[in-house]
């Protein structure tokens, strides 16, 4: 068979053309594989600052709030033994000015005291100098109103009792008057006047 | 007809008789005697014409202080027919409390003719000297 020479020079072009596509592409690989490889160095050495710099970072606040801590534990110790010595003082001053308001009231009192009772003392003699004449006076009247409404008042119940004892004594006395009656009848004398009230009765146009 | 009974008791004893023969009038072992008063009242008539008989009697009440005996009673049972109905019958209560007398109560009429009434109105109206006499003696 034979092949027309164009298109083995169609074929070689083709083939030097895809061998050009060939290597500019192998080219462009390696440059890029080149270009990731120098990044992910650079990345790793930015993690690695990143966390040194982090790890400083900690550290120093550590330090700084252990410093902190310190120094108020020292500040709190201080106030502390300020307080003590400034509450041992306060009970101090305070006891001394209870005692020196306590004399002083104390001594006030007892001249009020001494004073209300001289008063109290006069007052009260007055008044019952005064009580014993108005008492003397009024006993008299109080005697004679006394011994009159107690008068009256035994009149009062005697008169009530008496009234009382003359209704039982009535009551007593015709009950007593109705069983004598009773029992000084004979039967005779019953049916007699049985048959006189029948009769009574029978005139009186009661039957 | 004759009635020699004279109370409400022993009107109501017949009546109870006869109701007793009428009830066993028919039973084998029935009782065939009559009281006396029963039999008196029943001969030449019939059970039934004693019993309406008996039925038709008029109650006068009569309230006494004591128990009055029988024979007195039948007095004044008489006397009552004589004087105001042939066909009373007396009703007798006592009460001790009207002392003497009697109480009468007969066709809607009542009268209080005891000696306790008596007493009583006496009492009432000697009662201001009877006071005074109670008075003057204490």
């Amino acid at each position: 068979m034979l092949i027309e020479p164009i298109f083995i020079y169609i074929l070689l072009v083709t083939i030097f053309f895809l061998s050009a596509v060939l290597i500019i592409v192998v080219w462009t690989q390696i440059s890029a594989f080149k270009k990731f490889s120098e990044i992910k160095r650079e990345t790793e050495q930015l993690r690695g600052s990143l966390i040194e710099k982090e790890a400083d970072v900690l550290c120093s606040a550590r330090r700084k709030g252990k410093q902190i801590i310190v120094s108020a534990l020292k500040k709190a110790t201080a106030i502390e033994a300020d307080a003590r010595v400034n509450q041992k003082q306060f009970k101090k001053l305070l006891n001394e000015e209870l005692n020196r308001v306590m004399h002083r009231y104390s001594l006030r009192l007892e001249e009020n005291s001494q004073k209300a009772f001289v008063f109290y003392q006069k007052s009260l003699e007055e008044n019952m100098d005064k009580n014993i004449k108005i008492l003397n006076d009024n006993a008299e009247d109080f005697k004679k109103a006394l011994l009159s409404s107690l008068e009256k008042e035994i009149k009062e119940q005697k008169e009530e009792k008496l009234k009382r004892l003359s209704e039982e004594i009535f009551k007593v006395l015709q009950e007593a008057s109705g069983e004598v009656l009773n029992r000084s009848l004979s039967l005779s004398n019953h049916e007699d006047l049985v048959l006189e009230a029948l009769e009574k009765a029978q005139k009186s146009h009661g039957l | 007809m004759d009635y020699n009974v004279f109370t409400k008791n022993e009107v109501d004893l017949l009546l109870a008789e006869i109701e007793d023969l009428e009830r066993n009038k028919f039973c084998p072992g029935r009782r065939l005697a009559f009281s006396p008063e029963l039999s008196r009242l029943a001969q030449g008539q019939g059970l039934a014409s004693v019993k309406k008989a008996l039925a038709e009697l008029v109650v006068l009440d009569l309230t006494v202080a004591v128990k009055l005996s029988p024979a007195f009673l039948a007095k004044i049972g008489r006397w009552l027919r004589e004087e105001i109905n042939q066909k009373v019958i007396l009703d007798i209560k006592v009460d001790p409390s009207i002392i003497a007398g009697a109480i009468v109560s007969y066709g809607g009429k009542y009268r209080d003719l005891s000696a306790g009434r008596g007493l009583e109105e006496w009492f009432t109206r000697e009662s201001t000297r009877i006071q005074t006499l109670i008075n003057e003696d204490r």
